[in-house]
């Protein structure tokens, strides 16, 4: 019978010939990513280590300030990480450090045809190296034990990409057009991409898209294996793997076809992810704080967009522009390709990698005061997520972050390409 | 208490239900929800406030497919434990909220047959292990296959946690 990728990776990971929508089975995990401060003493306090110590994998990335006192620190993470028998080299520390939804793949632990849960929400983000990736929230901590997890097989919703992507478009727009669309179709459901516009998108792009799952209302995003893919991964893959592609005739509950060129830059509301507007409606809305960064932005795509909008520019003294690189990896990239330079001559102030400003404004130069309004790149838009309670954040591509902060208001990135 | 048999008064709901219809998403933001026992004052208060009087130990909620959608599941799942709620029985669920049942050691089983044959009010009677059971008011048996085996496992350990413990321990021995 012809069969989804979502049901050839559960199958091969639970170790059946074939499983089918509404099974349960238990899936042999491949990786777990793990974040800074998410931590469960009961592994410790029953004397366990890592099924696999050298599977699992730590990125260190919110470095929380000591006051936001329900999230663990960094120094109680790294002694989490020994306990477990994690090696020194699978934790990404100060120097190595970056999202636990971006280290993994730029170190070559996520490949192709596997099973990867991580810890933290945002864990679909993988899904765009053809991997089954979920987010095992506080279930992580029993599969660190055994290296399993138990899965019903969900139902998936085919998305045909046709066409190509235009400038001035990033991940965001396609997962925002798509969470306009479904909403609520792609509940608990797997989105499965692919077609010929795949090509047109870069990794980072892919990962932007498969960021916005969980807002989509979808269990993860699973994205074909392509040329594109295999090229990334071949300076980076830790070991063979084998991509899975759906049968031509695999049972979808819905299909659905866009043409990338079709796509425009989308905002998200204030306060409310859901809210998505086209950018045309709230152009020309006053901004004091912009920001690139978190798992959703920040990667080279998203840095080297904007920094062609600020190229030779200057932002506006009304405006505070702040970059978190999602990585040191990328960080390290930006230096030598000249992307950093650009960014700072515009004035933007750039940090140290993490989640920088995404987490409730922790210690960010960023963090927003009363009465203020946002643009960001980043994840989440609710009230309060980047400091005050009492300032308005809208959500956007990091083109549309970059030209806001040349004007001092919500503006379409797509007049400043030279 | 044996969580490998429901039995009580079912409560039935339709498809696609979220968290929210039973326990308005306000109180997230009010810092309330993370307390199960004022969460569960809040019972259906939108569509009758009456109604949170009327759960009894042991109820079961019956709905259609993608039950639980929502976010931050354990803060509702807890609130319905705390209204004295035995388990669920839905088409589907949405997985989040079925993961975080079960390895609570809440039983919460996808039985696609099982909604078309009972009623809000009816006193529901199920056997997990083995899918037999009655709707003891009308007089009606129930067959549905068992429960798949390893939430069963789970269910019987009481969550996952102490699961995981049981398993390594008897995998140590062997």
């Amino acid at each position: 019978m012809s069969k989804t990728m979502t049901e050839k990776l559960l199958a091969k990971a639970s170790g059946k010939d074939a499983v089918s929508v509404g099974d349960v089975v238990t899936a042999r995990i491949d990786v777990v990513s793990m974040s800074d401060g998410f931590i469960d003493d009961w592994l410790i306090e029953n004397n366990l280590k890592a099924w696999d110590p050298r599977r699992v994998v730590f990125s260190f990335d919110h470095f929380t300030a000591a006051e936001l006192k329900w999230w663990g620190d960094v120094a109680r993470s790294r002694e989490f990480a020994q306990k477990l028998g994690v090696p020194k080299e699978n934790v990404y520390d100060v120097g190595r450090h970056g999202l636990s939804h971006q280290v993994p793949a730029e170190e070559g632990w996520v490949l192709p045809g596997t099973f990867y849960v991580a810890g933290d929400t945002q864990g679909a983000t993988m899904g765009a190296l053809n991997c089954f990736a979920i987010a095992g929230l506080f279930s992580t901590f029993p599969a660190i034990a055994t290296g399993e997890m138990w899965m019903v097989v969900p139902e998936s919703i085919r998305i045909t990409l046709t066409g190509e992507m235009p400038k001035g478009i990033l991940g965001k727009d396609i997962y925002f057009r798509l969470l306009q669309d479904l909403h609520g179709r792609a509940d608990s459901r797997v989105l499965e991409f692919g077609g010929p516009g795949l090509q047109s998108l870069p990794i980072d792009v892919r990962m932007g898209v498969a960021n916005g799952s969980n807002h989509i209302g979808a269990m993860t995003s699973l994205f074909e294996p392509d040329q594109r893919l295999l090229d990334y991964l071949k300076p980076r893959a830790r070991g063979p793997f084998e991509p899975v592609t759906a049968d031509r005739d695999a049972k979808y509950v819905a299909s659905y076809a866009y043409d990338l060129s079709t796509f425009e830059p989308l905002v998200s509301g204030p306060g409310d992810i859901s809210k998505i507007q086209p950018l045309s409606e709230v152009r020309g809305t006053t901004v004091q704080a912009a920001y690139m960064g978190s798992c959703s932005s920040g990667r080279m795509e998203d840095l080297k967009l904007a920094a062609e909008v600020l190229d030779g520019r200057k932002i506006t003294p009304d405006v505070r522009l702040v970059v978190t690189p999602i990585s040191s990896n990328v960080l390290r990239d930006a230096a030598e390709n000249g992307v950093l330079q650009t960014l700072l001559r515009a004035g933007a102030t750039v940090t140290s990698p993490g989640c920088g400003a995404c987490t409730w404004g922790n210690q960010s130069p960023l963090r927003l005061a009363d009465g203020e309004t946002c643009i960001t790149a980043s994840v989440e838009n609710y009230s309060g997520r980047m400091g005050s309670d009492k300032a308005k954040i809208y959500a956007a591509n990091a083109a549309v972050v970059a030209a806001s902060a040349l004007t001092g208001e919500i503006t379409d990135p797509r007049g400043y390409f030279r | 208490m044996n969580t490998l048999t429901l039995k009580g008064k079912v409560w039935k709901y339709g498809d696609n239900l979220s968290v929210y219809y039973f326990f308005p998403p306000i109180y997230e933001m009010l810092g309330i929800a993370e307390q199960p026992e004022e969460l569960a004052k809040h019972f259906l208060e939108e569509v009758d406030p009456h109604l949170v009087r009327q759960v009894e130990g042991g109820d079961v909620l019956v709905a259609g497919k993608g039950f639980g959608q929502g976010k931050h599941h354990f803060y509702y799942i807890s609130a319905f434990q705390e209204l004295g709620f035995g388990g669920f029985v839905a088409e589907s669920f949405h997985p989040q909220f079925q993961r975080e049942c079960i390895d609570r050691g809440i039983p919460a089983i996808a039985y696609p047959d099982l909604p078309s044959k009972v009623e809000s009010g009816d006193l529901l009677e199920l056997n997990l292990r083995t899918g037999k059971g009655n709707v003891l008011n009308r007089s009606v048996a129930i067959s549905l296959v068992p429960a798949p085996q390893v939430l069963l496992s789970i269910l019987a350990a009481g969550g996952l946690k102490p699961y995981t413990l049981q398993k390594l321990a008897s995998e140590s021995r062997n």
